[in-house]
């Protein structure tokens, strides 16, 4: 039927190759790549530059907003449980009795706590008001007979000395606290001096006291530490467990997981003991910071309000000036999801990268702020550092998602509104 | 491939549109079959129907009634997405003002039917540039689509339409925008699409002078559709146009045509005779 195809073509605009390729090609998928979407939003951004920046600049400042201030809460939050709760280990238990006549802590108990399923360690303390002998003055302090675990429990900070080592009897643990009573500035000075630890046989003492007379015994000190603002005292419990002391002043009880505190913690108080834990503490540390994290989200989401409505705006702006590109994607064959695809592309691609810049400059800025605090505080005689700014990757992660279901939710209806842009209408003739 | 005679059956379709207080006609029950590899011709007077039929026939516009079944395929009873992928696939679209992705450039432009058909960029570009070549706009690439005057943005819609190698090429008004020169490049180009590359042409235009060009022709008026009386095979015109668009010096071809058509078909060609090989049987 066609002789032409193996003629001589004189244009050299037409191969006549073409002629044999008939069929229609085929690409092997049915439908746009998404990747092919995704190009076409980025290049509609790139050519509305102003717009595009202009919007994005938007999502930085809501954004940036949002992630400086709930940074500074969680900064805050984050000085605060190190100020109070310190080192200390939260999954800890301090069990007490409040009738020490009835209700004895011993040996018994510590097995039976061993036993409570969850309970990984257990550690016990003898507590006792005592006068210390340094340099012909005695001065009141409070002696722990305490052993390894306790101290590692504690967290507390070595000061000076070696190690801190608690096995042997004849040495004895000061704390700084101590130090400032009895006039000592330099905590290396106390090192190897000798101290009259004297316990008094009181009937008021919680503990079963065993001697007749006070108990009396030099040590040596081998470290100093820093463990709050009473004078504190730390020696090998073995002193008082051989002499037939047998009641405990405290037990601390080691849970596996945080979660678990709570019914171990029913369990001991069933037997009529008093617990307390660091745990409590720290909820009421997060409980006042959770409402104030609230309140700074809240303050930086008016900056992410006017964020949404201007996103809103160059979507639906985007939309209105594109119906005959629409109209014509339509005609060409794009189907109407592919149309929605486009806008969500677009949206997701403004407030992500919003989202991206804004967590960079609110981390900047946080870093900023607070080598300045830093150096205030420094000026001011605060010697340590600290940092009022944590930006967790967690809340990075958080705002990133949140941005882009944002955006999502902006892009909702003007993308519906263009996939139900008509060709016919669009693309009419005047 | 399909042997079948006819690409386009339209079976019994008719389009009314439901207005307030009103119910407007716009396409009367009509039945139509056209031809493979004709060069149609779709014509009527402005507000005739013209238009609705055309829509009818791309898939866009669902009939109140009646079929349009494209190679044994019913159009409408197809879902949306496998009708805009029929579109994709099966169609080439030129229009009398021409639309652009305006963030893309000529080559992507072309290239967006290709990839509303699935293809990936890099695997739709060269196909894009051949096209272009093929209409001879291909050093227009990479520019902006908007910086183009309205004749070379329908010669590159003429490249977006056939990039898909589409069996069906659908032009409406393709002219209506162009001078004369740019008019009958256009034409010529159609006519090549028809020839050299056995492509059904669909064509609606209210320009009579176009009309010997076609091998089927169909007049719409008031929403009555009727077949025109068919010549057999082209007729001299065409013929003459067709003879002067595969004459030896290609590079003079529009102006061979616009001589022409100024002197009135007095010129004649030695080399006639190769376009009656393309004679419908």
């Amino acid at each position: 039927m066609n002789k032409l195809g193996s003629k001589q073509y004189a244009s050299k605009n037409i191969s006549p190759k073409a002629n044999n390729r008939s069929s229609q090609r085929k690409s092997g998928r049915d439908y746009i790549h998404f990747r092919v979407l995704l190009l076409m939003s980025l290049k509609n951004l790139v050519f509305k530059k102003l717009r595009t920046t202009l919007t994005i600049v938007g999502v930085v400042i809501g954004i940036g907003a949002i992630v400086f201030l709930v940074s500074l809460g969680l900064g805050l939050q984050k000085v605060v449980t190190e100020q109070v709760i310190g080192s200390k280990s939260v999954n800890t238990i301090e069990v007490t009795t409040s009738k020490p006549q009835s209700i004895k802590l011993n040996k018994d108990s510590v097995s039976e706590f061993r036993n409570y399923s969850n309970v990984t360690d257990v550690s016990k303390t003898y507590s006792f008001a005592s006068k210390i002998g340094y340099k012909n003055s005695n001065t009141d302090a409070i002696v722990y007979g305490a052993d390894s675990t306790f101290l590692d429990l504690s967290g507390f900070r070595l000061v000076a000395g070696d190690q801190v080592n608690i096995e042997n009897e004849d040495s004895i643990i000061v704390n700084t606290a101590f130090l400032d009573t009895v006039g000592i500035s330099n905590p290396k000075d106390i090192i190897g001096t000798k101290l009259t630890v004297t316990i008094l046989k009181d009937k008021n003492q919680a503990i079963d006291f065993p001697l007749t007379g006070d108990f009396m015994k030099e040590l040596k000190v081998s470290s100093v530490i820093d463990s709050g603002n009473s004078n504190e005292l730390f020696t090998s419990q073995t002193t008082f467990s051989t002499i037939g002391f047998r009641d405990f002043s405290q037990i601390k009880v080691v849970v596996n997981d945080s979660n678990n505190i709570a019914a171990v913690r029913k369990q001991i108080e069933s037997k009529a003991f008093t617990t307390n834990s660091p745990a409590d503490t720290l909820q009421q540390i997060n409980q006042v910071f959770s409402i104030l994290n609230i309140l700074l989200a809240a303050a930086g989401g008016i900056g992410m309000t006017i964020a949404i409505l201007g996103m809103f705006n160059t979507l639906t702006i985007s939309l209105l000036e594109r119906t005959k590109e629409i109209g014509l994607l339509v005609s060409l064959g794009a189907r109407q999801r592919d149309i929605k695809r486009l806008f969500i592309f677009e949206a997701i691609l403004l407030s992500a990268m919003g989202a991206v810049i804004g967590i960079i400059l609110a981390w900047v800025a946080g870093f900023a702020v607070n080598t300045f605090a830093v150096n205030l505080a420094y000026s001011r005689g605060v010697k340590e550092s600290f940092s009022v700014f944590y930006l967790p990757l967690w809340l990075a992660i958080y705002i990133m998602a949140f941005a882009v279901i944002i955006g999502l939710v902006v892009v909702a209806f003007p993308a519906k509104r263009a996939s139900r842009i008509s060709p016919i209408k669009a693309l009419r003739r005047e | 491939m399909n042997n079948q005679k006819n690409v386009i059956e339209i079976v019994d379709l008719e389009k009314s549109f439901v207005l307030p207080h009103t119910t407007v006609k716009a396409i009367k029950k009509c039945s139509l079959s056209i031809p493979k590899n004709s060069f149609t011709i779709i014509h009527g007077p402005s507000g005739s129907g013209k238009s609705t039929l055309l829509d009818a026939i791309t898939g866009l516009e669902e009939p109140t009634a009646g079929s349009v079944i494209f190679n044994s395929v019913n159009l409408y009873s197809l879902s949306n997405d496998k009708r805009a992928n029929f579109r994709a696939n099966n169609l080439g679209l030129v229009y009398q003002t021409n639309y652009w992705v305006a963030s893309l450039n000529v080559l992507d432009n072309v290239c967006v039917p290709l990839f509303l058909s699935g293809y990936l960029p890099h695997e739709a570009r060269p196909l894009a540039l051949e096209a272009l070549k093929k209409i001879n706009v291909d050093h227009l690439a990479k520019q902006g689509p908007d910086v183009l005057s309205i004749g070379e943005q329908q010669r590159v819609s003429m490249a977006r339409a056939l990039v898909s190698d589409p069996q069906v090429i659908i032009a409406d008004e393709p002219t209506g925008s162009l001078d004369t020169t740019n008019g009958d490049a256009i034409m010529s180009l159609l006519l090549s699409l028809k020839t050299d590359f056995n492509k059904t042409i669909i064509m609606v235009t209210h320009n009579l002078e176009y009309l010997p060009m076609s091998t089927y022709r169909i007049s719409v008026k008031d929403g009555v559709v009727t077949e025109d009386e068919q010549e057999h095979g082209l007729s001299p015109e065409t013929k003459e146009k067709l003879k002067h668009y595969m004459s030896d010096d290609d590079d003079k071809q529009i102006q061979d045509i616009l001589n022409n058509r100024s002197s009135n078909s007095t010129s004649k060609s030695t080399s006639g005779s190769k376009a009656e090989d393309k004679d419908q049987k």
